[in-house]
């Protein structure tokens, strides 16, 4: 891609309308990602941060601003030209999994892959991506025989199936142990690096955004805090402890 | 678009078994739709080459009256074969059976049928009878008297040994050998009985076979003037063909629309179960859109499963609705006269599939549709609500295609849009007031519950209002079901109500019919020597009539002023000083008596045949009283309740004029028991060969007995919507029952004891069965209640057994397909139940 940027947004606000009272949960958010940059998004809860992603992914629209993708303009764009441009370039990682319960592991992985078209190794792309997860022998299993970390790690294989440019996670580990997280962590940074996508990562798990190139922080809807993770590592202990508020 | 296919088929696979069970709701009204369309296909095609068997001649002529020279002239004078035949009913006597009976005489001569055959059995017997001088006897007496050939009936002045039973003749549905089994005799005994005598009721009819090649209806319409002069009416086989295509259009169209109903509640209920499966439809549907499938390839998905379904529905019936063809026949026996032999018809299986296909994709798409309106974000947050928009078009424009639809083929089957939306409208008045009926019961039943009642019957009445239950949609559809059993019921017994006589035990029961002047005394005699009452006496004078308003009879025919019949008939008229029971005064003064030479006469009509008279007050008829003219002037006309059975009468005269006429009398008595009547019958036969005795409680159970066969029809067919009721409910109850085994998981947990949840999962299917059949009986019993009135003319009780037996039958098969949804699952382990995430 010869576009230096995979997500620019500029002045980027979402006010929702609720009865008479409005809203307002970003305002005027600026920011770009470039091309395998990696970024943990931190902020207080109710701060703003799944809106900004959903708003990124083009599942939402924005109030003002505009988000620009891979070189799309999202705001030009139908809702099926959005899902497109999703299922080509974009890689998504829940909170709470979101496997689809009706199909097997394997069939979950290859999801993305089918709907862009693809057929041809597809069936063993997906097992290798599996095994990379260390899933290989539960292809054919549902989620619901499945274990929290392991739809989880499902749900990663999933997410790099069709070698998206950008990846955006919400909360990835929340509804893990300590320890799952961990393995999840390592997990999403191991196949990010062989695919060299830009990673969005939403968080409160330390761990997790210390692995991250960048940090974002969001208070009140606006960006607080911007700056590289080295800088940031230092500070450690107060990034947990503001996010704790 | 592959993807699409792929992934119809592997999100179905764990709930393949459900979608089934959802398309089986159509499949009873696509069955009823193919079983009924094939039939009438195999029915016409039967016809068609039965044709003229329909009738056993190319042409029937007929005359009420003993042919005189010049109509003897003019039946002699038409070209082909003819055959003669002399009905009418006289009594029986069985001497080895030790019984007599009212039989209808058939004295035939020549080679009648001359298409077709008379069915006996032994089968040679059909062939034998004529000429070995014997007769053949209606099957059901020979049986009931238990009779066999060589055995003999006795008809007046003759005795003639039997050749067999009579099955059947060309022609003639079994119908017709009801209230008066047939005897055939050969003509040349006919003589001999002494009974055909001036007076008595006969009919003379003569079949033809035409030369080759002669147009029987052409023939007719050549010779209408002759033939209406002559007072003869005339059938033919297309003339009976088309009657009888009309017959069975009319009942056909009914069934049609049983079958509807079945399939439009089977819709209904379909629809209400791919709801509760599509809602937990709705995470998955935010993931692919979030992994970037476009809102219509996620809908594809789901009308591509949606479509299976009603393949599945539609063919399962279509498969089913060629077993109910051949089931058919036996429904119908008695009721058509041709043998119809079941093959399948092309035609019926494909347009049961289509109308099937299409009622069940319409249906499914109206759930399915809503899933259009889930958002991605909905991955993200699962507190996210779908996007809405009050009123949703697609839903609107499915309304809009299912009401067409129904119009139209309603339309089709009745060929007039007054009556297409009239059963429109009635069906969504049904429908519409089951809804309200069941709003109002499940509200009444959350509010007026004891709050103090046991834990096991909260916690079941408290499933009723389970989110996504459908229970207003079972309520429907099992309501539905109750109505219909219930008000079919309620028809029934009002029917045999007005059969039945209304005075009970105090009425006459035994009538005695063509009784001669001489012959009054003589057996009024004979019934004091019994200590038999004489209930009343009725003379009886037969007339025609001669001319109206000063125009003759015939020039009346031609103008086609009134119904053939009533203008060609014999007139059986009585006179009397006072109305009876049967009768209200409806116009004018009744005049009970006048002098002797008053002219002209004042009598009184009956309302209905003024009006296809079109009499008013005051009109003049001329009567001709066997050769004699005699002036009348309509003074009064009388409604008759002609449904009961007692004497009644189109005209009456009053006492003072008929009086020296040749006429017969009537006279009722009662007996105490069948056996005593049996007894006066055969003594009053003995000694008075020409007087005919019927045992009116035979009349009743013969009615009876035929109104039995024709609300069997109608259950028959009911049983389709109340059958798909009962799959409806085991379709929504199983959407319900991972949600229902989520509870139990629950409550066990809490420490619940596997009775108690028994308990509740019983307690919430009877409070539901209940609740349905009590809102299906309310709507039968307004039902009844205007059938009642308006058709019946009866006061309504709802009897208390169809009430009891309707409400143990829906509320004990709702707990039975309750506990059969129940028992799928119950080997998976509870933990894996409360893990699912929705999706059951
Ligand atoms: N559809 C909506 N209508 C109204 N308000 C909304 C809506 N969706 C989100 N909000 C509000 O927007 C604010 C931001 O929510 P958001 O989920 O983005 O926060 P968050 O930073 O992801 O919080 P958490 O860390 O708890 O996940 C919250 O105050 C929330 O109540
Ligand atoms: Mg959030």
């Amino acid at each position: 891609m010869d576009d230096p940027t995979v997500l620019e947004i500029q002045h980027l606000s979402k006010t929702y309308r609720s009865g008479r009272r409005d809203l307002t949960v970003l305002r005027g958010i600026d920011f770009v990602l470039k091309p395998g940059e990696t970024c943990a998004v931190v902020g207080p809860s109710g701060s703003g941060k799944t809106t900004l992603l959903g708003l990124c992914a083009g599942l939402d629209n924005a109030s003002d601003g505009s988000v620009l993708l891979c070189g799309e303009r999202l705001e030009t764009l139908s809702e099926d030209a959005r899902a497109r441009l999703r299922n080509r370039s974009v890689g998504f990682v829940f909170q709470n999994f979101q496997l689809v319960p009706s199909l097997t592991a394997l069939e979950n992985v290859m999801v993305p892959a089918e709907i862009a078209g693809r057929r041809d190794g597809l069936r063993r792309a997906a097992r290798e991506l599996l095994a990379a997860v260390g899933l290989v022998d539960r292809t054919d299993h549902y989620p619901v025989q499945l274990s929290g970390g392991e739809q989880q790690r499902v749900a990663l294989a999933r997410a790099f199936i069709n070698r998206p440019s950008i990846l955006f996670a919400d909360e990835p580990t929340g509804n893990l142990d300590e320890e799952t997280g961990a393995r999840v962590t390592r997990l999403l940074f191991d196949l990010n690096r062989e695919s060299g996508a830009a990673v969005m990562i939403v968080t409160h798990d330390w761990e997790l955004a210390g692995r991250a190139g960048r940090l974002l922080r969001l208070k009140g809807g606006e960006v607080v805090e911007d700056r590289p993770m080295e800088a940031a590592a230092a500070k450690s202990g107060d990034v947990a402890a503001r996010d704790g508020g | 678009m592959g993807w699409v296919f792929k992934m119809a088929w592997r999100d179905s696979r764990r709930g393949r078994k459900r979608l089934f069970v959802f398309s089986l709701a159509i499949v009873l009204g696509v069955a009823a739709l193919v079983g009924v369309r094939g039939y009438r296909d195999n029915l016409e095609m039967a016809v068609a080459d039965q044709a003229r068997g329909l009738l056993g001649a190319d042409l029937l002529i007929t005359s009420r009256q003993a042919p005189d020279n010049s109509v003897e002239a003019f039946l002699a004078g038409i070209p082909g074969e003819r055959s003669r035949e002399i009905s009418f009913t006289s009594m029986a006597t069985f001497p080895e059976a030790d019984a007599s009976r009212l039989v209808m005489v058939r004295a035939f001569e020549g080679g009648f049928p001359w298409y077709g055959e008379i069915g006996s059995d032994p089968s040679a017997a059909a062939a034998s009878w004529r000429a070995g001088e014997a007769a053949l006897l209606e099957e059901s007496l020979l049986r009931q008297l238990d009779l066999g050939p060589g055995e003999r009936v006795r008809l007046g002045g003759v005795s003639l040994p039997l050749a067999g039973a009579l099955r059947q003749i060309p022609g003639e549905g079994i119908g017709h050998g009801q209230l008066a089994p047939r005897v055939l005799v050969p003509m040349a005994k006919l003589e001999g009985t002494g009974l055909l005598q001036a007076g008595g009721l006969a009919r003379y009819r003569s079949y033809y076979r035409l030369p080759e090649g002669t147009d029987a209806d052409a023939w007719v319409d050549e010779h209408a003037r002759e033939l209406s002069d002559l007072r003869l009416s005339t059938r033919t086989v297309e003339g009976r063909k088309e009657d009888l295509g009309a017959t069975f259009d009319n009942l056909a169209r009914f069934l049609n629309l049983a079958g509807l109903v079945a399939l439009l509640l089977g819709g209904v209920g379909e629809a209400a179960g791919v709801y509760g499966y599509v809602s937990r439809k709705r995470d998955t549907a935010a993931i692919l859109r979030c992994l970037g499938s476009s809102n219509r390839q996620v809908l594809a998905v789901y009308l591509i499963q949606g479509a299976a379904l009603g393949l599945a529905g539609a063919g399962v019936g279509a498969l089913l609705g060629v077993g109910i063809q051949r089931l058919l026949p036996g429904v119908f026996s008695g009721l058509i006269p041709v043998e119809v032999v079941v093959s399948i018809s092309g035609r019926a299986i494909a347009e049961g599939l289509a109308v099937g296909f299409g009622v069940c994709v319409l249906f499914a798409t109206w759930p399915i549709a809503a899933l259009r309106r889930v958002t991605p974000l909905r991955a993200l947050r699962a507190s996210v609500s779908d996007r809405d928009g009050a009123l949703d078009p697609v839903v609107w424009a499915i309304a809009a295609v299912l009401v067409a639809g129904v119009w139209g083929y309603l339309q089709v089957q009745f060929d007039s849009p007054a009556v297409a939306a009239g059963f429109l409208g009635g069906l969504g008045l049904v429908f519409l007031t089951l809804t309200v009926l069941s709003w109002l019961l499940l509200w009444g039943a959350r509010y007026l519950a004891p709050a103090r009642a046991p834990f096991s019957w909260r916690q079941g009445v408290a499933s009723l209002y389970r989110p996504n239950n459908r229970t207003v949609a079972l309520l429907v559809s099992l309501g539905l079901g109750t109505c219909l059993i219930a008000a079919l019921a309620f028809s029934r017994d009002m029917l045999v109500e007005q059969v039945r006589f209304s005075e009970g035990e105090s009425a006459p029961n035994l009538a005695f019919f063509d009784i001669q002047d001489d012959q009054v005394e003589p057996l009024r005699e004979l019934l004091r020597e019994r200590a038999l009452p004489v209930e009343a006496s009725i003379p009886i004078v037969t007339m025609r009539i001669q001319s109206i308003r000063g125009r003759s009879v015939s020039e009346l025919l031609r103008e086609n002023a009134a119904p053939g019949w009533t203008l060609r008939r014999e007139y059986r008229s009585t006179y009397r000083g006072a109305l009876t029971g049967t009768e209200r005064l409806a116009a004018g003064r009744w005049i009970g008596s006048v002098e002797p030479d008053e002219e002209p006469v004042p009598i009184s009509v009956e309302t209905g045949l003024a009006e296809d008279l079109g009499l008013a007050l005051g009109d003049e008829i001329v009567w001709d009283v066997q050769g004699v003219p005699l002036p009348s002037v309509v003074a009064s006309l009388r409604d008759v309740e002609w449904r009961r059975i007692s004497p009644n009468f189109f005209v009456v005269f009053p006492e003072g004029v008929l009086e020296p006429a040749p006429k017969f009398h009537v006279l009722l008595t009662r007996t105490v028991s069948p056996e005593e009547t049996g007894r006066v019958q055969r003594a009053a036969s003995e000694r008075f060969g020409n007087i005919s005795a019927v045992d009116l409680r035979l009349v009743v159970d013969t009615v009876e007995g035929v109104l039995e066969r024709i609300v069997f029809v109608a259950r028959f067919m009911a049983g389709f919507t109340v059958a798909t009721g009962f799959v409806v409910l085991l379709a929504v109850a199983a959407t319900a029952r991972y949600q229902r085994r989520r509870e139990s998981c629950l409550l066990r947990t809490l420490g619940a004891s596997a009775g108690q949840l028994s308990a509740i999962r019983t307690v919430e299917f009877l409070v539901l069965g209940t609740l349905a059949a009590t809102a299906g009986l309310v709507l039968a019993c307004g039902a009844g209640w205007a059938l009642g009135r308006y058709v019946f003319a009866l006061p309504f009780t709802p009897s208390w057994t169809v009430i009891l037996s309707c409400w143990a039958l829906v509320a004990g098969a709702t707990v039975a397909i309750g506990w059969l949804t129940e028992l799928g699952g119950a080997r998976r382990p509870p933990l894996e139940v409360l893990r699912e995430s929705g999706e059951g």
